[in-house]
């Protein structure tokens, strides 16, 4: 009876604790790994924002903002980043530049796998270095002093400061890795922090506790004292209990609990699309037989009545509508809406399709796809439209995740319904994904045409002529239907109303919870209408 | 006896080696790629991964290597949680299921002689009815549902009695344990219901149990010195693969009551092509299967020497 009494007890206290400013989240998957220099999926993305800082980072607008560079200096291929002084670690020590070398060079050594090292690239010999043809110390970045780095740059590169904000450019401490070897950052105290939170437990499966880090420079900004990562599931109904039991914070929810309020969203800026495959004997590889296909479904139907959700947009570039180069969003100058439905022009491309292949019927077309519900249910709506209107026998192959992925790269599909996510803040993210030296260009399209105007935009650093150059791009992917856009994708979550100041982020480390706090009642009651 | 003994080990060893084996190539042919995702790696990244997981020597070497390994019993390190032993992994998971599946086994061993005893004795009346009806319930609608359920009433119990009676999901403490224990545990009882049922309905009209009652014993005596101590034979003799099955197949209500066990990461695994961790998982579970069969092959020839004799005699 006592041990239950205390217990109650302990309950109790918890709960005050909890009304003082920590928050209660689930993860839908435990982050594989938190070692900055190898980890490439969203989970380590969002709790690495948390537990360390890059160069850069983002403020309380979203925007990208100083982090322990607290100025620097761009210019076309050379940048020179001055570190604050007072940037520290969690255990006192002060972040310095070689933390930033050392974590750099160890990606692009060959010696060290790491998945994401190409996001170094733009770095002088970065690449030179991961293909064993040149030693790591000859990467593009030193330390001029404990405070000072310089990074000479492979060729100008308009958003390489972005690239700074991401996870794969965070400093690593050396003595950690050399102490800890392959194990590195495998557990809580197997790594150090210099971010707003430190890690302070992580049982594995189970839960991650995120304390407010009192050696962070700007800890005045932060108000939670603590995240509480308390549940990791990915079953939607758990999820949806925990939100009503008032146990988590923020619920992410599928199609089947729209109807709960009040509903948020957020665009998240991923492109769904449908790739062709240009191999040569191919169907698809006819442009008349790609445009026929391109205007037989109205984008509108697809958004509205199938997928149903939302946030949701049609799309009609390659350019989702927030992307940006060099402060000009691309859709907002060059607005390029989606191709509207048009079955007699669609006849006509199929006639002439069929005349030059010498067909008698429409041919059948192999169209991969995901094993989700909702793409299952987008791949019959335009297998419907096909056969309605063109009388194209569409076979759909559903696969689950790897095997899918391994089809791609087989080249075992005339369509697959694909998604982008954008790895940074800048329209290339989406633009060099049809240049044809580039692997995830899994269909094949490849036009020397499009692949000079990658080039062109890749090194040019002028506002106005490099938003041309993308809208060069969108219209030439156009004309020749390398890519068919179906939609840009949004998230729809509940959010408990005493938690403000979430920012939500496009590039990695969403949702960020840093400036982010717990009303207290009286604050709730007075913010209720 | 002796070599019974020898002999049922020998065969353990074999079987662990062929579910080795057989899942190593057939993990292999599986299409797909461990080291594949969205976003395609670059070329010399790639090798560089492949080599350091050893995908780039060939299928036999990659097997020699890998049995070389077992034999020292290292599983090896995770592709997917990079960092992380699959020693480690099973280490800090299996104890999770095993905790949970103990617990359940508990729910489900005295669900069964309650409710088996009840419908026994009270058989064809009202008693007997309801729990055949719940037992078939119980056998056919998926564990899952159980668990959904069990969850949106504690949501429900949470929100009337403005009190957390019960956590919603989660790990960690004594009271996230029961709700999942007994749902996990509720398809194992009403299996072993209906069996206990069926052997005391047998030995009700044994011999042995007619004498007692006509030596004129009360009958709860009856009941339980004579009649349930062997019908509880039968019980014994499926423990063994209950045992197994119960700690190791807990995954969907792990998955929905957020509980860090085992089942998840093997389920993953085989989503993922995490290599190592399906080797892993599955030599770690057939062995455990293997051995607690055995164990329990034993123990019922300890308790039941009409088997023993009549092996010894063979």
């Amino acid at each position: 009876m006592i041990r239950l009494l205390a217990l109650a007890l302990l309950c109790l206290q918890t709960f005050t604790v909890i009304a003082g400013g920590r928050v209660t989240l689930a993860l839908s998957t435990e982050p594989p790994s938190l070692n900055s220099m190898a980890a490439q999926d969203e989970y380590a993305s969002f709790l690495l924002r948390h537990l360390k800082e890059g160069l850069t980072t983002y403020g309380v607008d979203g925007e990208l903002a100083p982090g322990v560079a607290e100025r620097w200096e761009l210019e076309p291929t050379r940048a020179v980043f001055h570190l604050r002084r007072d940037a520290r670690w969690h255990d006192g020590q002060i972040v310095t530049a070689h933390d930033f070398v050392y974590a750099w060079r160890r990606i692009v050594d060959p010696a060290v796998p790491s998945p994401y090292a190409y996001l170094l690239y733009p770095i002088l010999n970065a690449e030179a270095i991961v293909n064993g043809e040149q030693a790591a110390e000859t990467l593009g970045v030193r330390a001029l002093d404990d405070f000072t780095i310089e990074v000479i740059l492979e060729r100008p590169c308009a958003y390489f400061l972005a690239l700074t904000a991401y996870m794969t450019y965070l400093p690593v401490r050396e003595d950690y890795v050399k102490r800890f070897g392959d194990a590195y950052a495998a557990d809580a105290d197997k790594q150090a922090y210099n971010g707003p939170f430190t890690l302070a437990s992580w049982v594995h499966g189970a839960r991650l506790q995120l304390l407010r880090n009192p050696a962070y420079w700007n800890k005045e900004a932060v108000e939670l004292d603590a995240i509480d990562i308390d549940h990791i599931t990915s079953d939607p109904l758990a999820v949806m209990n925990l939100f009503a039991d008032g146990g988590i914070a923020l619920a992410n929810i599928g199609v089947d609990n729209l109807d709960l309020a009040p509903l948020k969203q957020f665009k998240v800026g991923s492109l769904f699309f449908l790739r062709f495959n240009f191999a040569p004997g191919r169907m698809t590889s006819d442009p008349d037989l790609r445009k026929a296909i391109s205007l037989v479904y109205s984008p509108r139907t697809l958004v509205d009545k199938i997928i149903a959700i939302p946030g949701f947009e049609t799309a009609g570039s390659i350019f989702p509508e927030f992307v940006s180069s060099l402060g000009i969003r691309i859709q907002e100058r060059y607005p390029q809406p989606p191709v509207s439905m048009d079955i007699e022009k669609a006849r006509a491309h199929l006639a002439r399709f069929m005349q030059r292949h010498g067909l008698e019927e429409p041919p059948a077309i192999h169209l991969l796809t995901s094993d989700s519900p909702g793409a299952a249910k987008q791949a019959e709506f335009l297998q419907n439209r096909l056969q309605l209107a063109l009388g194209l026998d569409v076979r759909i192959d559903k696969q689950i995740f790897k095997q899918r992925i391994a089809r791609e790269a087989q080249g075992l599909f005339d369509i697959t319904m694909a998604g982008w996510g954008p790895d940074y803040d800048d329209a290339m993210t989406f633009a060099d994904l049809f240049a044809s030296w580039n692997p995830n260009n899994r269909g094949g399209f490849s036009s020397a045409e499009y692949d000079a105007l990658v080039a062109k935009a890749q090194t040019t650093l002028d506002p106005d002529e490099r938003a041309a150059l993308f809208n060069d791009m969108q219209i030439l992917l156009r004309e020749e239907t390398a890519l068919l856009p179906l939609y840009e994708n949004a998230l729809v979550y509940l959010q408990d109303p005493a938690l403000t100041g979430v920012v939500r982020l496009r590039f990695g480390g969403d949702p960020l919870l840093t400036y982010a706090r717990k009303l207290s009642v009286a604050e709730q009651a007075r913010a209720l209408p | 006896m002796m070599r019974y003994l020898l002999n049922r080990i020998l065969y353990a060893i074999v079987t662990i080696w062929f579910v080795a084996t057989a899942t190593f190539f057939a993990m292999h042919f599986v299409p797909g790629d461990p080291l594949s995702n969205e976003k395609v790696i670059p070329e010399k990244i790639y090798a560089t991964l492949q080599a350091y997981y050893g995908l780039d020597k060939p299928l036999g070497e990659q097997y020699l290597i890998y049995m070389q390994r077992l034999l020292q019993g290292d599983f090896g390190v995770s592709f997917t949680q990079q960092n992380r032993s699959v020693n480690d992994i099973i280490a800090e998971h299996f104890s999770v299921s095993a905790i949970l599946g103990l617990l359940a086994l508990i729910f489900a061993l005295f669900g069964a002689l309650i409710f088996g005893s009840v419908a026994s004795i009270w058989r064809r009346r009202w008693p007997d009815t309801a729990t055949v009806l719940g037992v078939m319930v119980a056998v056919s609608v998926p564990s899952f549902v159980f668990a959904a359920l069990a969850q949106l009433f504690i949501v429900e119990m949470n929100q009337f009695t403005g009190w957390q009676v019960l956590p919603v999901a989660g790990w960690g403490s004594i009271s996230h344990i029961w709700a999942p224990a007994l749902m996990l545990g509720l398809g194992t009882m009403a299996f072993l219901t209906r069996l206990l049922r069926g052997s005391l309905i047998d030995t009700a009209d044994q011999p042995y149990v007619l004498a007692a009652q006509a030596r004129g014993l009360p009958p709860w005596r009856c009941f339980l010195r004579y009649q349930l101590r062997n019908a509880l034979l039968p019980t014994l003799s499926v423990m063994g693969p209950t045992i197994a099955g119960i700690t190791t197949g807990g995954f969907v209500v792990e998955q929905v009551f957020a509980i860090p066990g085992l089942g998840r990461y093997f389920v993953q695994a085989v989503a993922q092509l995490d290599y190592t961790v399906i080797m892993g998982t599955t030599v770690f579970y057939g062995a455990f299967l293997v051995i607690v069969v055995l164990a329990f092959d034993l123990l019922y020839a300890w308790a039941d020497p009409r088997i023993r004799i009549s092996r010894d005699m063979t």
